[in-house]
């Protein structure tokens, strides 16, 4: 038995983090309901600005490019989308009702939604005290900043973490196009556990904020506690030299290497020039080797930029020298590593195809997550919620659709 | 009120960030977490030295305990020698939680794991930096720090299902499988439909410009394109041919960009954010540590939390969510676990 089984999740969530704390729920067992608008659809489901076809299986975007979409299939395995048009009252009370037989109800859209709707936690709780009801805006839901909206990259520099990323000189960095999104996805699914813990024991929901930029800063603390500006340098750092990426064999070929102290500086010297260069006074300590890093960096590119990255990151870690071949989406598709940790799933989704899914990291005998079904079809879920959620008699399933409040292809131009 | 993890005993004996930073989330929430400060069984008591006061050392320790439990652990956070099946024999209801690099197991077992290697092997790193020049790893121990999240996710889960078994479990993490899971998921692009994005392919309708003294990052949807245009009397760019069709747009962000950077050079950075986001358009300022801890947003929150530790107080990060039935431990120089 899944350990979430039995919890029920409604989801009034968009692009990758509030989808991504669902996702973890699902992982354990939750059921879970993406909501969905018919008539703004959901940035991960499709790019109104310019959708592009490697978005989509075989570069084909179909006939309903919306379920074929590589970033929403990804972060919603395990769950069923519900398209309902909140400005319709029918739709709006299936909501409603979907709601007051569920556990939690996550949300990260700006603040100020939830009550908006009617559905802040001060109301739904005092019907439903037992419900967990989190709001993970960007910023927090009080003080001056608490209106704006954010994406991962401008929560990023909000954080404090791209102004230590940059080459010498050079713009502040954001990572990948957005680290901010799994860093938030995570706490949130964290802060609802923690939350389902204290009901378990006393039965009693609770209020969650989570503010995204807040809960990243976690991982800068000691920057943070210290106080002082760091200085981006590229990838060096004061206590490591070697700390680099250096070209590798092939366009665009990168092998990571660092060497955390003097030791693990000789080994690597000695694969590269023998006594020579262990012994060469440039570079016997961390502080020669900070002094001479152009000079470091140089010779060691010049040594790694005929080899193949990955032949090469065993080679130097099977010597005891940290390195990886810095990898790319197709290394981590057939990354052997991740295959041996059973990080893909395979599962069939009925417009998009069979494929192999990136997983969860959490591994445990006793509470083993899984991805059991592929991302739903938008609106897939309508008519379960109607019939078998909320058992509602065939005449009010009649209405409720013929009111249009609930849709499975988005409205035109959406 | 009470946490909402109290009555649980975790012994903490990691010795890693990965590791401490778990302990640290299961202490702020309610646990009680004994820090071991060696791998030794035996040593489990010992002490520190009383003097350590280092910022890592107080973002990831305080409000831990020294000395010995006084009970058996629900939790166990295993040092690097620690043989998990060890533990549970000891101690068999425990969860015994073990978070290494790249795992004990499988190809790439007992690899090296600093930060950059972490981040290279993650497919997150490629995506960093100027498409020719190399990629950027990023900043500090981030994945340490997740994969540390992780594992308080996965002791979560399996308390709930040592409730309803009594079972105890053994929970494994790796920092390098974490840092893969929380890249953006071009992985499955690829077996999508075989092709590859990286730094530089992105398409991404954003871009840095110096104000001053601070960079700022705006995000310009197609919908807010005119409205920044004409805030910023860059008019000529709607009908300018290399802006005007947002396909031909996304291959000119940088020249837009230059232009957007000759209007705001002199602007302050939290008032030029301030009129972007009033007009609807998303935009953040890259922040520098000391600009960050005199955020007035983040002290009008009372997000930071002070501690006074032999007459010293230092202010630290506050907690990563607020919950409104069971918050957080305010922190108490008292029980810092260096003091």
């Amino acid at each position: 038995m899944l350990p979430l089984e039995g919890i029920r999740v409604v989801e009034l969530t968009t692009a990758w983090a509030g989808p991504m704390a669902g996702r973890v729920l699902t992982w354990y067992g939750a059921e879970s309901f993406h909501i969905e608008s018919p008539t703004r659809t959901n940035t991960w489901r499709s790019n109104r600005d310019k959708p592009n076809p490697v978005t989509y299986p075989d570069l084909d975007p179909g006939e309903r490019p919306w379920d074929r979409c590589f970033t929403f299939n990804s972060q919603n395995v395990n769950k069923r989308s519900l398209v309902v048009d909140l400005k319709n009252p029918s739709g709006f009370s299936v909501l409603r009702r979907l709601i007051a037989v569920s556990d939690v109800l996550i949300c990260n859209f700006r603040p100020g939604m939830l009550d908006r709707l009617g559905l802040g936690y001060g109301t739904l709780s005092k019907e439903q005290p037992g419900l967990i009801v989190i709001e993970m805006p960007a910023y927090g839901l009080t003080g001056p900043d608490a209106g704006y909206a954010a994406l991962g990259p401008t929560m990023e520099m909000a954080a404090g973490m791209s102004a230590m990323i940059s080459y010498p000189g050079g713009k502040p960095t954001v990572t990948g196009p957005s680290y901010m999104d799994p860093i938030g996805g995570f706490n949130a699914a964290a802060a609802i556990l923690t939350a389902l813990h204290h009901r378990d024991r006393t039965g009693e929901g609770q209020h969650i904020e989570m503010a995204q930029v807040e809960a990243a800063m976690q991982f800068i603390g000691p920057e943070l506690i210290e106080g002082h500006d760091v200085v981006p340098d590229g990838n060096h750092r004061p206590d490591m030299a070697p700390h680099n990426a250096y070209p590798a064999q092939g366009e665009d070929s990168w092998i990571a290497v660092a060497a955390p102290g003097d030791a693990a500086w000789m080994k690597l010297a000695r694969m590269m020039g023998g006594e020579t260069l262990a012994r060469d006074g440039r570079f016997a300590t961390l502080s020669d080797r900070k002094i001479n890093e152009a000079a470091l960096d140089a010779m060691i590119a010049d040594w790694t930029c005929t080899q193949d990255r990955h032949a090469l990151a065993e080679t130097l870690q099977a010597a005891g020298i940290a390195a990886s071949a810095v990898e790319t989406a197709p290394d981590l598709a057939n990354s052997e590593y991740l295959r041996a940790r059973g990080f893909f799933t395979p599962r069939d989704h009925p417009v998009a195809g069979r494929h192999d899914h990136p997983g969860l990291p959490l591994h445990s005998e006793i509470a083993q997550g899984s991805a059991r079904t592929a991302a739903p079809g938008y609106g897939e879920g309508n008519e379960y919620v109607l019939r078998e959620v909320l058992s509602l008699p065939e005449a009010e399933i009649a209405a409720i659709l013929a009111s249009g409040a609930l849709a499975d292809v988005p409205a035109p131009g959406m | 009120m009470k946490g909402a993890l109290e009555g649980h005993v975790v012994h903490d004996r990691s010795g890693t960030v990965a590791g401490q930073f778990c302990g640290k989330l299961l202490a702020d929430f309610g646990a009680d977490v004994w820090l071991v400060v060696s791998g030794d069984l035996a040593e489990i008591a010992a002490g520190g030295d009383g003097t350590s006061l280092a910022p890592l050392d107080l973002h990831l320790n305080l409000g831990k305990h020294r000395g010995r439990p006084p009970s058996p652990p629900d939790v166990v956070l295993c040092g690097p020698q620690d043989d998990p099946a060890h533990l549970r024999d000891l101690w068999p209801a425990a969860l015994v939680v073990r978070i290494m690099g790249f795992g004990d197991d499988g190809p790439k077992a007992g690899w090296k794991a600093p930060e950059i290697v972490l981040q290279a092997s993650s497919g997150m790193m490629i995506s960093n930096g100027i498409r020719g020049r190399e990629p950027l790893y990023g900043t500090g121990e981030r994945a340490s720090y997740a994969a540390g999240q992780a594992a308080y996710i996965q002791i979560l889960a399996s308390l709930r299902a040592r409730r309803a078994t009594g079972q105890g479990d053994t929970i494994r993490i790796d920092a390098a499988e974490t840092a893969a899971a929380m890249c953006f998921p071009y992985v499955l692009q690829t077996i999508y439909n075989g092709t590859d994005r990286r730094r530089g392919d992105q398409d991404i309708p954003a871009g840095e410009v110096l104000c001053r003294g601070s960079w700022v990052c705006i995000w310009v949807y197609s919908n807010r394109f005119e409205t920044l245009c004409k805030l910023l009397g860059l008019q000529t760019c709607l009908t300018d041919p290399r802006f005007a069709e947002v396909p031909v747009r996304q291959q000119n962000w940088p020249a837009f960009f230059a232009l957007v950077q000759d209007k705001v050079a002199d602007r302050d950075p939290e008032d030029f954010v301030a009129e972007l986001q009033a007009k609807g358009i998303i935009a953040a300022r890259a922040y520098r540590i000391s600009e960050i801890r005199e955020s007035r947003h983040l002290a009008e929150r009372g997000y930071w939390r002070r501690v006074t530790i032999g007459g010293e107080t230092h202010v630290l990060p506050g907690v990563p969510f607020r919950l409104s039935k069971t918050p957080a431990r305010e922190p108490d120089g008292s029980a810092h676990a260096a003091a």
